[in-house]
């Protein structure tokens, strides 16, 4: 194991989570079922505490905090649109998290998307390029960081989805299958081979640095 | 390529620093004024109403042309097989593609999709391989052309309704679920018109009645998703 690994802690299975967290994710439920029967002074509630997660969600699958704000945005708009077709009794986060992942897809589609993400790869490139840190470690961090960020948006929506919601989202796989819409079996499939794909980018990234300093 | 078994997975992703960090943004609702959006009971009144409306549609059609008049005539598994499980299986489809499932984003992926291609699927094997149970009529272009007209109509309707009533109804599994209710649709239409045309013909039982539960079910896939879909 890396240094870096050491310093990125994994993130917490969803039966290790705390009492407050599970307390948290009842109400924002509720605030949720009570928004769908046309209470709308609820939306603040669930704004304030799902926007957060939407927008790292996004972020993650988009590599713009711009372009994930904005989706944001329009996720909570689709939401707002479909509450009356939330299930009563159901948790409101893999909800929220199906609409923005169809949010993202349509953008993805589109033509703008495709010249704004052109223009993202350029400067993400300058940005690693131009990387000055006294720190070691802390910028072999944020280089790894960047790494990843940039083998995330290099390959496929499908395996990048997958995987950005069991590792960064803390999704379990059959939640993640259900969000998706897609089986169990396709899901750990894709979520597998983006793994390999980082994993593999890392490696000779690691090797590289290596070679670098002797 | 095989993955591994579910207690190490997620460790084994866990390999992989996150690029966005824990830092979490302090966002604001840039939104200029939230419009009217339905609330949970008038989407459900909607439902309940296309539901009734795409019902009447059919049943006041089939009371205008009338039942086939060979009705008491027929074998029962002939009965069963072209009029009885159609509507079994449009039922069933309708259920399934609006199910909530575990997590409110619809029942599995795997079990949609087969219902979606089994059931036209097997209405067009039955329309095709059932045994006819008198001799069939001499064939008729007009007559078959008529039929999937008619039938087209008999879903075109219901099909509107579904996509009026069910905006945004589906975050996850949107084509697979729109598929299915469109193949729902048609199939009531299809078993419709089992118990209206007298013609027993295996080709007419395939292209007047069959092929338009399979536009009802492609329609359902390609169109009725861009309104389905939240």
């Amino acid at each position: 194991m890396t240094s870096l690994d050491q310093s990125v802690p994994n993130p917490a299975p969803p039966a290790e989570r705390t009492l407050e967290a599970q307390i948290e994710a009842s109400s924002l439920d509720r605030a949720m079922t009570r928004y769908a029967e046309g209470h709308d002074a609820a939306f603040g509630e669930i704004f304030t505490v799902v926007a957060p997660r939407l927008h790292a969600f996004l972020r993650r699958l988009c590599g713009s905090p711009e372009l994930a704000h904005d989706l944001t945005q329009e996720t909570f708009l689709r939401m707002h649109r479909a509450r009356g077709t939330f299930a009563p009794g159901n948790a409101v986060v893999p909800w929220a998290y199906a609409i923005a992942r169809n949010c993202f897809v349509s953008h993805a589609r589109s033509l703008k998307f495709r010249k704004a993400r052109n223009s993202l790869d350029i400067a993400d490139h300058e940005l690693a390029a131009g990387l000055e840190s006294n720190a070691e470690e802390a910028t072999a961090a944020r280089q790894s960081a960047e790494l990843v960020e940039r083998t995330l948006a290099q390959m496929s929506v499908t395996n990048r989805e997958a995987f950005v919601l069991i590792r960064f989202e803390g999704q379990s796989v059959a939640a993640a299958a259900q969000i998706l819409g897609a089986s169990e079996g396709a899901v750990k499939l894709r979520a597998f081979r983006a793994y390999e794909v980082l994993r593999a980018a890392l490696k000779s990234a690691e090797t590289e640095g290596d070679s670098q300093r002797s | 390529m095989s993955s591994p078994t579910d207690p190490d997975f997620a460790a084994r992703l866990g390999e992989i620093p996150d690029p966005a960090g824990s830092a979490s943004p302090r966002l604001e609702l840039r939104l200029p004024s939230l419009p009217v959006a339905p609330t949970r009971q008038v989407v459900r009144s909607r439902r309940f109403a296309a539901l009734v409306g795409g019902l009447a549609w059919l049943g006041i059609h089939l009371a205008v042309y009338g039942v086939r008049t060979d009705l008491k005539g027929l074998p029962f598994t002939y009965v069963a097989a072209q009029i009885v499980l159609p509507v079994l299986l449009a039922t069933g489809s309708l259920f399934v593609a609006l199910g909530a499932g575990r997590l409110g984003l619809g029942l599995k992926i795997g079990l949609i999709s087969t219902l979606a291609v089994l059931g036209p699927a097997s209405f067009c094997v039955i329309a095709l391989g059932a045994p006819v149970p008198h001799a069939p009529e001499p064939g008729s272009l007009i007559g078959t052309v008529l039929c999937f007209d008619i039938t087209v109509a008999w879903v075109a309707v219901p099909l509107l309704c579904a996509a009026i009533t069910l905006r945004g109804a589906f975050a996850a599994g949107a084509r697979w679920r729109s598929a299915l209710v469109g193949a729902g649709i048609g199939l009531f239409a299809g078993a419709t018109m089992n118990l209206h045309c007298p013609a027993v013909a295996p080709a007419h039982m395939l292209f007047g009645h069959g092929l338009a539960v399979v536009i009802g079910a492609v329609l359902g896939g390609l169109a009725l998703v861009l309104r389905a879909r939240a």
